[in-house]
């Protein structure tokens, strides 16, 4: 996922100095506006955890959000708009909290001036607060929830129906969806030819809905599934599992999970068991599509492939270069994977703000979700794109990296639309 | 604190044992042998695979046995249940690897000791970490002692239960400012190639590094406790507080002792985690803690040979659980034995030091 | 002994009657307090509730039977799952609804079993005191730390189960990770239209919530102090003290501890159903160990068999974790920000959550050893225990 790489880090660096001088003395996005404004004004929020393991990622995505807004001077056309970080994780759990997450959908329903809703997060969040924020016509974009129910059917039965108590839609994602990203990585086998394949997955949302998509395309290709486990990401090593698994003797194995689940130790433990990389094909997804991967597993993780939904870096739009430029300058991190999301669903919700209130005079809630839907052949920085009327990105075309000396390097790019269509 | 006078006289009570037993122990035996011939069966079925397994189990179980002798000591003098033992032992880990990057605070003292250097500096460097993780983790444990344990010693037990969860936290918030939230990876030091001819049974360079660390540690312990002034003082203040400060012991010296040797514990445990699995994360004490503390409680907590038989116990269903039932299953497979341990032998396996010693919590 | 033990029996009707009287006064009039002044509040003080009911819960098995209970989570998911169960699409092979106010979208009956949440709230309690009673008889012969990691033990077993649970021999049970989802409303469906946020309890207005839990955090206040004035709660202080002169005197000491585990276990139960309907989702992953060390420690912080105390012990903390840890970085940025200091401003407070919660419980614990409100009779037989020179540790959990 670390589709948007740094692209010329030397020079980006460069330029840091001049840039977050400037930042320091523009201050804080949203902010320094002065006094009541003469034109109108509209709240955005965003809601992820920022306690715990994914603090650095999240924290990340707030600054892109920031980012996006100080680029248009904090102002959607004619609306300035404020924009408010909020946190569904608490300290006692160290992530996510879904009374946190019901909280926060609950008190900001009952502020009118609030117009749009960027998160949350982790797909269990959005279960619970997207029910909320529907009775209350709030737009929702999120940056990073892939679980396939949530927008449309597939996943649970009675889903996407249920998350949805109105019967209108207020819910959107920028980033691909499972279905497309799973049927990737069993293309992926059907391509190299890879006759069987052993499926483990981290036991949470994600990576277990992940893995349920691979397992219905791998079936539909033809591909014979060995075997299903799901691994404990806290457990000190797998070396067991892994001896069990080398016994199947797969072609491949595909993992649906995060790197905060220990795929690093995972990986050591599939080369320390005799599968090397070669012999045994390993395919995950672009949870686990983070240098810092690279890091931990070292020679281990020669030669693996990572699906990534999202354009390769030598075809991403200069709107994409420059944001890995302008971020990395102004706030002085490395882009973590779901950071570039959080930037174009903010840009496409200020975009959403700036249409409303040309169409309508007034920004209200109805208007922006109306106009969230209605964003199409955006340019952002994913590409071309637009939402589809489940609220789903209409991108299908997925890329695969290899681990090539030590780097992800683009392997190929796959247009999976045909493969969904024929699971569906 | 026993080092094994419970097991002395077992096989001559073995038959008054068997005599005297309830239904349901002789039941729950009557399952244990089953599951045993089950697993011997799939061991003769493909005898390269079950060893492998056993082996896995062995040395995972060997570190466990390592951080639980470290809840086990503290918990046999001063009956507290040491939460931020398993901290601590991520802090080992995580001194251990700040040494061998050759950073101390930043501060560039060598250049990192990598998969790369020549084996003498490898050695160097593995004894170097090991020492200086023991040290930090012991000094460490020592002013957890003074700070949040001490002051409590007349407070409900509870209290100092409380202070033990709160320096957990701490300990864990410090890990995850020091290094971050992610797995951080520790050089690949020891060689993974295999240890033993052939290839049907892996016993790695890594495992016999495990066995080489864990029993000379063990073995010093046992001697330190059986044998020296001052273990013979750890003895007496476990048995009897009072009686012990009567006859001119210092509990509050002793008591600190058995803290230092339990961080030591922890500070070797967790430079050995770190080379064996090559990573370790700021949350890694927290679920090795829990496994540790199980293993102590199932061999019978206060005993040391108890609790390197939980550790090992524990470490082994983990690989056979792994191999035979599905990783899913493991966590609850190894709860399951513990509960079931103690409803049939409420002291663990090797029994606690207040059924052999009397005193302790077997009042009221 | 028994003189301490009537907390207040003996005090002046005003005292007695007239702090809980304001204080139930006050919790009444709470939502519109909260509306008046617009502190939007009402949202965590709610969870606050459940967590005032799961502490005074653990209090009867810790406070009052003297069982360390390391694994108290497994009451509190057990109960949110009868309710996941029983009142959400999630069994959608059959279609059974019982005075419920659920609706199917489409028209016609919805798929699942849908029964009324008050029904549910008492299955939660009576399934739970049930598993309490389970669990308990095996296990309650144990002594003092062995039992508290039975319970631990449990406590791992029961929301891995949960965990696992979408596979159980083809079965799916609890829907495993992803967890039960939409879970029912509760209402009351007979009252009249004027009513409607009390026929369908909604998610924007939270009053019908509020005052549930507030009659459910009465109803456990209560039972509370009936039980410790009562002969159990007196055979519960004589076990804890001494189990073998309790037994010489004719207590069955096995029997009264499974009376505190299953009344312990129930009161968890019923907060898990609740807080299951109020979050509409349950996910296994919600009940970890960490569940039960936080209502651990509010039980010990407020003041161990205290009821005043335990209830100010799951207010403290669980207004520290929920209410003032998100405020601390607004406060250190102002600060920051009107001394001038860069470094106070840009400083990144959330990081250090963990580390402020640790040092407040080591903190209040260094401060106050027996709790806020200590009990004063644990307190009297805490001193007891010094002055006669007992053990330097002075178990008050001796079971």
């Amino acid at each position: 996922m670390k589709g948007i790489r740094k692209v010329g880090m030397l020079a980006a660096l460069g330029v840091a100095s001049a840039l977050t001088v400037a930042g320091c003395g523009g201050g804080g996005g949203g902010e320094g506006q002065g006094g009541a404004a003469e034109g109108p004004t509209a709240t955005i929020v965003s809601d992820f955890p920022l306690q715990g393991a994914n603090r650095a990622q999240t924290e990340t995505m707030v600054n892109a959000i920031r980012l996006a807004l100080e680029e248009r001077d904090g102002m959607a056309g004619e609306v300035t708009v404020e924009y408010e970080s909020l946190d569904d994780a608490t300290a006692q759990a160290g992530q996510w909290d879904e009374a946190k997450c019901a909280e926060n959908a609950q008190s900001v329903a009952q502020r009118d001036e609030v117009v749009g809703w960027i998160g949350p997060f982790n797909s269990g969040c959005a279960a619970v607060e997207i029910p909320i924020l529907n009775e209350a016509g709030l737009g929702m974009i999120s940056p990073a929830n892939t679980a396939i129910g949530l927008t449309k059917p597939g996943g649970e039965p009675g889903e996407p129906e249920r998350y949805y108590p109105t019967g209108e839609r207020n819910y959107t994602r920028v980033i691909i969806a499972d279905d497309k990203q799973g049927a990737a990585g069993a293309t992926l086998m059907d391509e190299e030819g890879f006759e069987s394949v052993y499926i483990l997955d981290d036991r949470e949302t994600y990576g277990q809905g992940l893995a349920d998509q691979f397992e219905r395309t791998a079936e539909e290709l033809g591909i014979e599934v060995l075997g299903r486990d799901g691994i404990d990401g806290s457990a000190s090593n797998y070396r067991s599992l892994m001896e069990r698994i080398a016994q199947e003797q797969p072609d491949a194995i595909y993992f649906g999970g995060i790197i905060e689940n220990n795929a690093g130790q995972l990986l050591k433990d599939k080369v320390g068991a005799g599968m090397s990389n070669d012999d045994v094909a390993f395919i995950g997804p672009d949870g686990i599509f983070v240098d810092e991967l690279l890091n931990q597993a070292g020679d281990a993780a020669e030669g693996i492939y990572v699906t990534f939904g999202g354009l390769p870096e030598e075809e991403l739009s200069d709107e994409g270069q420059e944001f890995v430029e302008n971020f990395e300058a102004q706030y002085n991190e490395d882009i973590q994977p779901y950071t570039a999301y959080a930037y174009e669903a903010a840009n496409v919700m200020l975009d959403a703000i700036e249409r409303a209130y040309e169409a309508d005079g007034d920004v209200t809630r109805e208007g922006v979700l109306r106009e969230i839907f209605a964003t199409e052949d955006y340019e952002g920085v994913l590409g071309e794109w637009s939402f589809d009327e489940d609220g789903d990105t209409t991108l299908t075309e997925l890329s695969i990296q290899r681990v090539e000396d030590g780097q992800f390097t683009l392997d190929r790019t796959l247009d999976v639309s045909d493969t969904v269509a024929s699971v569906e | 604190m026993t080092t094994g006078e419970a097991t002395k006289n077992r096989s001559g009570a073995l038959l008054e044992g068997i005599r005297s037993s309830s239904w349901q122990s002789r039941a729950a035996v009557a399952v244990v042998a089953v599951l045993i011939v089950l697993l011997l069966v799939q061991g003769v079925r493909d005898p390269g695979q079950f060893t492998s397994q056993l082996l896995i189990g062995l040395t995972n179980g060997a570190i466990i046995a390592l951080i639980a002798l470290g809840y086990t000591l503290v918990y046999g003098i001063v009956e507290l249940i040491n939460f931020a033992h398993g901290d601590n032992f991520m802090i080992g880990s995580f001194v251990g690897l700040t040494v061998l990057s050759g950073t101390l605070f930043g501060l560039g003292l060598f250049s990192p000791i990598s998969g790369d250097s020549g084996a003498a500096l490898k050695i160097a460097g593995v004894l170097i970490a090991l020492v200086v993780a023991m040290a930090a983790c012991g000094a460490i444990n020592v002013g957890i002692e003074r700070i949040a344990y001490k002051p409590l010693r007349n407070s409900p037990r509870l209290a100092v239960l409380i202070t033990a969860i709160g320096m957990s936290f701490i300990l864990q918030n410090l890990g995850l400012v020091w290094k971050g939230p992610a797995q951080v990876p520790f050089p690949d030091l020891i060689s993974s190639a295999n240890a033993l001819p052939g290839d049907t049974i892996v016993f790695r360079w890594k495992d016999v590094f495990v066995i080489a660390v864990t029993v000379p540690l063990l073995l010093g312990l046992s001697y330190f406790i059986k044998n020296t002034k001052q273990g013979k003082a750890m003895r007496a203040v476990a048995q009897d507080k009072e009686a012990a400060a009567m006859v001119g012991i210092n509990v509050n010296r002793t008591i600190s002792i058995t803290f230092l040797l339990g961080g030591i514990l922890a500070g070797a445990s967790g430079v050995m985690y770190g080379l064996f699995n090559g990573i370790t994360v700021f949350n890694v004490g927290f679920t090795q803690g829990l496994y540790a503390f199980t293993a102590a409680v199932l061999g019978g907590i206060g005993n040391l040979s108890g609790a390197v038989v939980g550790g090992l116990l524990i470490g082994v269903i983990g690989s056979m659980a792994d191999q035979y039932i599905g990783v899913r299953w493991t966590a609850i497979v190894i709860f399951a034995v513990l509960v079931l341990v103690l409803v049939f032998r409420p002291t663990g396996l090797l029994g606690d030091r207040s059924a052999t010693q009397g005193g302790g919590s077997d009042r009221a | 002994m028994s003189a301490a033990n009537a907390t207040g029996r003996g005090a002046s009707p005003l005292k007695r009657f007239g702090l809980p009287a304001l204080l139930i006064a006050l919790a009444l009039l709470f939502p519109f307090l909260d509306d008046g002044l617009g502190l939007g509040l009402m949202f965590p003080v709610i969870v606050i509730a459940v967590y005032v009911m799961l502490a005074l819960g653990l209090n009867i098995v810790i406070g009052f039977a003297g069982l360390l209970d390391l694994g108290f989570v497994a009451f509190y998911a057990l109960g949110a799952y009868v309710v996941g169960w029983f009142a959400s699409g999630h069994f959608n092979q059959v279609s059974i609804s019982f005075l419920s106010t659920a609706r199917s979208i489409s028209g016609g009956s919805p798929a699942g079993i849908h029964i009324s949440f008050w029904i549910l709230l008492i299955v939660a309690g009576a399934f739970t005191a049930l598993c309490g009673i389970i669990i308990g008889a095996p296990t309650l012969r144990l002594r003092g730390d062995y039992l508290a990691i039975v319970t631990l033990g449990f406590g791992e077993i029961i929301p891995r189960f949960f965990q696992n649970g979408d596979n159980l021999g083809g079965f799916n049970l609890t829907n495993g990770t992803i967890g039960i989802k939409s879970i029912d409303s509760p209402g009351i469906s007979i009252l009249p239209d004027s009513l409607s946020t009390w026929q369908r309890f909604g998610t924007l207005d939270l009053n019908p919530w509020y005052y549930t839990i507030l009659l459910l955090v009465l109803i456990t206040v209560y039972v509370n102090i009936r039980l410790r004035d009562s002969r159990l709660g007196r055979a519960w202080v004589s076990v804890r003290e001494d189990e073998t002169a309790a037994a010489a005197m004719g207590i069955n000491p096995v029997t009264t501890k499974l009376w505190a585990y299953a009344l312990g276990a129930m009161f968890g139960g019923v907060a898990g159903a609740f807080y299951g309907a109020f979050i509409k989702s349950i996910f296994p992953t919600s009940f970890s160990f960490n569940i039960s060390i936080l209502v651990l420690c509010m039980v010990i912080l407020g003041g161990m068999g205290n009821i005043y105390g335990v209830i100010l012990g799951a207010i403290a903390l669980q207004g520290i974790n929920f209410y003032l840890l998100p405020q601390i970085n607004d406060w250190v940025h102002a600060i920051g920000e009107s001394l001038g200091s860069p470094l106070l401003a840009g400083a990144d407070i959330p990081k250090y959550n963990f580390f402020i919660f640790g040092i407040i419980l080591v903190l209040m614990m260094l401060l106050r050893p027996e709790g806020i409100i200590p009990n004063r009779q644990r307190q009297e037989e805490l001193h007891d225990d010094s002055d006669a020179g007992g053990d330097a540790l002075g178990g008050t959990v001796r079971a």
